[in-house]
């Protein structure tokens, strides 16, 4: 039953797709392939907007669906005289099809399938529609391809959304043979068709809830389109070459040049119609920017913090995400192509085959191969900002083609080519060439998929953490909130879980904890600038150093003698950058901070501007020495309201430890709206927690491999 | 609409929040349950046998050095100690032996093989400290070292000493 009800969620979203496709595309352009990725660029939209209005309700996904179904035109299967004749390459295609359809319907067993992508789509579903989530960076990604997922999800869950995402590949695969024949080399197209389906990192996305296969389609479908267009001049189409465009953007951001390409390609032809692409682009965009600006301040979010300054992501998070993102691992930029075409220690593993893809370059000889290239570059621009081999899988299809155009100069060469990368891309051949931790399939798990066996042991094979959702599940209470230092698969958990690196709240309430257990994080440095004593309009603490560290203030106190000026409610305070969290700097609690969100560079400052002028000799900070680049000088407004010098630097010394800091920690998660702690025994500070649970005021709720759930105070 | 975006506004400047109720600190100028020896009022925790107030961060701890704190309630506490025991003492005494006493019952003995600095930490059994009251904690070093000069007899380096959690 279970197995019936994946098959029709995918089924069923595929078919809405085809219809959509059909009734925008009608007999303009009859591909199947195309009409399916057309379709979704609409089914996604119309999805949003039910999102936007909380109708997200599967009865209403029914019903919309049949109704499309039966309004939409049949879809234009090939014809038996159209489709290729059997030939080796059709049972190495169905042997990969078999391969690849087994383990979409098996769970969803993929990092971030069961993490974020479902996870959020769990969560729009349960709502019936978006919701505010700001402590999660992920959410402020588009999800063109996700809420596909999400109409698919509501019939038969995790599986069926893994399901429609290798119907993207299926709808690329074809796509590429039918556009070679249609340009007249269709071995070369069979070919490239097969060096794309078979390689082992798009198999393994494909069948997994992620979202580059459908990138990949959705790119190769705008080319398939621009070039058709090109000759038909249809109207219809240019429709279509915009939502694509803008699909292509809401779906990753790094396929953000889809549109000037899209509409720069049409331009050269007629700047009206490139007028039309752009204004359907907008249509399919604008919501989504639209999303971000109203939640998170940047209608680009999560990137460009520093350009769209918002509470939600911090600047330095984002500086260390592109930086790991853009070498992961790596020495040099120089291994890349073994580990994406052979090692797979990015994530995946292209095949070997790839590693002849510079003779493609040779296609340039061609008009065909020269817009396959540019397509390939254009796709392929933004690869650095994520060297991870998922990111070459866009490109991937152009580079193939343009591959295999150049081998089939030479008779059979690109099919025996094409048939040698089959057979070596196997999962058991595989392993004689990648690294063992490689992601890739490594058998047909049949019985999984037909539910012939449990979920729960496959699942924890390939994701050991989700043993963890399910004692989440045990142990708290519906509407729970969870907080960790670790992600896990949150598609499979109820409850709502804020991971520490996901969003800048979250990273304080991380910092907070490490603030009664990691002793350079510890309030026991006081920073003390001394100055005669005048009458001042305010002060500015102004940071001057260069550094990987964040400046951070736990309390700032303006002295006059012994006596400490009380905090008026006429006070001013701010900060730059990220001025958000500048009052816990004045709230009397020394496990609160104000972080600057920033690395260390000069100019940041924190001013507090007095109501009328007060009488003082010093400013004390208080604060951890966890911020050893931070340089601090002292300003002064003075009556007349000029800033003037105080002091050019603070005389530091160290303080003891305060008492109850543990306890005030936890107690200050709970306050950020945190109910439990999961903490892995992997986790700076799980050993402290563990042997000082009564100190933090915590409860052991439950433990499971390694990880421990704690009932905060 | 990424053009108004840009154009967002930052918050000018908020009021101080409601003011929470402060941990417990040791103040500069009370007893309280931890010192360090540069701290301005060092000397009101030293009872007995403690070398005399200089500019350093360090004072010497004789035969039978006594220290007192203002000890808050508290769910759990440790006595912790930073010291050092210098080589030059060390070559004549060997491995130093300190016993910690607090209110007179005994905490802990503990042989220290090396010398340099050094930190100590133990639990404190919950009825050997009187609450919110003055406690005192002694440590008596064993062998010590002794000037052949002038006689003078001398334990340890101490730095910072105290209560925590």
């Amino acid at each position: 039953m279970e197995a019936l009800a994946i098959l029709f969620g995918a089924g069923f979203t595929v078919a809405v797709c085809l219809a959509l496709g059909g009734l925008l595309l009608g007999d303009c352009f009859r591909d199947p392939g195309a009409r399916f990725v057309t379709g979704a660029a609409l089914l996604s939209l119309l999805v949003f907007f039910l999102c936007s209005l909380k109708l997200a309700y599967p009865l209403l996904f029914l019903l919309l669906g049949a109704g499309l179904c039966l309004w939409g035109r049949p879809p234009g299967l090939p014809s038996a005289r159209s489709a290729p004749r059997p030939t080796l390459l059709t049972f190495a295609f169905a042997a990969f099809f078999v391969l690849y359809f087994f383990h979409a319907m098996a769970p969803e067993a993929s990092p971030d399938g069961a993490g974020y992508h479902l996870g959020l789509v769990v969560r729009y579903l349960r709502e019936h529609g978006f919701v505010r989530i700001t402590d999660n960076f992920y959410a402020a990604l588009p999800a063109g391809v996700e809420m596909l997922f999400l109409f698919a999800f509501a019939f038969g869950r995790h599986s069926s959304a893994a399901l429609v995402h290798l119907a993207f590949l299926v709808a690329l695969a074809w796509q590429v043979y039918a556009y070679a024949r249609r340009a007249g080399f269709a071995q070369a197209g069979a070919a490239a068709a097969l060096l794309v389906f078979a390689s082992p990192a798009v198999g393994i996305d494909a069948a997994s809830a992620y979202n580059d296969v459908a990138l990949a389609a959705i790119v190769f479908t705008l080319f398939n389109l621009l070039e058709t267009w090109n000759e038909t001049r249809n109207t219809r189409l240019l429709i279509a070459i915009g939502l694509l465009a803008g699909f292509a953007f809401t779906v990753k951001y790094t396929a953000w040049l889809a549109l000037p390409w899209a509409a720069g390609y049409v331009a050269l032809k007629s700047r009206r119609s490139a007028a039309v692409v752009a204004v359907w682009s907008a249509v399919v965009i604008a919501p989504w920017l639209l999303k971000n600006w109203i939640w998170f301040h940047n209608p680009v979010a999560p990137f460009f913090n520093r350009v769209f300054p918002n509470p939600y992501v911090l600047v330095s998070f984002e500086e260390t995400y592109r930086r790991v993102l853009s070498l992961y691992h790596l020495k040099s930029r120089w291994q890349i192509p073994m580990e994406v075409t052979t090692r797979g220690s990015l994530s995946g593993l292209l095949g070997p085959v790839f590693l002849l893809s510079p003779l493609a370059l040779l296609a340039l000889r061609k008009s065909a191969g020269r817009r396959l290239l540019l397509a390939a570059l254009v796709f392929g621009a933004n690869y650095f900002s994520n060297i991870g081999t998922r990111f070459l899988i866009a490109p991937l299809p152009f580079v193939a083609l343009a591959m295999a155009l150049v081998l089939s100069a030479v008779p059979r060469l690109a099919i025996a080519v094409a048939l040698i990368h089959a057979v070596i891309s196997w999962p058991a051949l595989v392993p004689k060439y990648a690294i063992p931790q490689a992601w890739r399939l490594t058998k047909i798990p049949w019985r999984e998929a037909l539910r012939l066996k449990p979920e729960g042991p496959y699942i924890e094979s390939r994701l050991p953490d989700h043993a963890i959702d399910r004692l989440i599940e045990e142990k708290t209470p519906p509407g729970s909130t969870v907080f960790t230092f670790t992600p896990i698969p949150e598609a499979y958990t109820t409850r709502r879980v804020r991971v520490e690196f996901q969003a800048a709240e979250n990273k304080l309430s991380g910092d907070t904890l490490w603030t009664a257990m990691v002793p350079e994080y510890v309030p026991t440095w006081r920073l003390r600038f001394s100055f005669p004593r005048q009458s001042l309009r305010g002060i500015r603490v102004l940071q001057t150093g260069t550094g990987p560290d964040l400046w951070r203030v736990h309390e700032l106190r303006v002295l006059d003698g012994s006596r400490e000026l009380s905090r008026a409610p006429q006070w001013r305070l701010t900060a730059h950058p990220y001025p958000w969290t500048v009052q816990s700097a004045f709230d009397n609690s020394l496990v609160t901070f104000w972080l600057c969100g920033e690395t260390a560079h000069p100019g940041q400052f924190l001013e507090v501007q007095f109501h009328g002028d007060e009488t003082a000799d010093a400013v004390l900070i208080e604060t951890a020495p966890n911020q050893w680049s931070v340089r601090l000088k002292l300003q002064g407004l003075d009556p007349a309201g000029h800033w003037i010098p105080l002091a050019a630097a603070p005389a530091a010394s160290d303080a003891p430890r305060p008492l109850g800091l543990r306890r005030a920690a936890a107690e200050e998660l709970k306050r950020r709206g945190n109910d439990y702690l999961l903490v892995f025994d992997t986790n700076v500070g799980a050993d402290d927690l563990r042997a000082n649970a009564e100190l933090w005021g915590i409860r052991l709720v439950g433990e499971d491999r390694g990880a421990r759930l704690y009932q905060l105070p | 609409m990424l053009f108004c975006a840009g154009c967002a506004r930052l918050p000018e400047s908020y009021p101080p929040p409601e003011q929470r109720k402060p941990l417990t600190v040791p103040t500069p100028d009370a007893l309280s349950y931890y010192v360090s020896m540069d701290a301005p009022n060092a000397d009101d925790y030293l009872v007995h046998d403690v070398s005399a107030r200089d500019a350093g961060t360090w004072r010497w701890a004789y035969s039978h050095p006594v220290l007192r704190f203002f000890v808050p309630a508290a769910a759990r506490l440790r006595f912790e100690m930073d010291f050092s025991l210098p080589e030059r003492t060390f070559r004549d005494t060997g491995p130093v032996t300190l016993t910690f006493r607090i209110n007179g019952g005994l905490l802990d003995s503990h042989r220290f093989e090396s010398p340099g600095q050094q930190h100590y930490s133990h639990e404190v059994p919950y009825e050997m400290v009187r609450a919110n009251a003055i406690n005192l904690v002694a440590i008596d070093p064993e062998p010590v070292w002794v000037s052949k000069p002038d006689g003078e007899r001398l334990g340890f380096i101490l730095s910072r000493a105290g209560f925590t959690e």
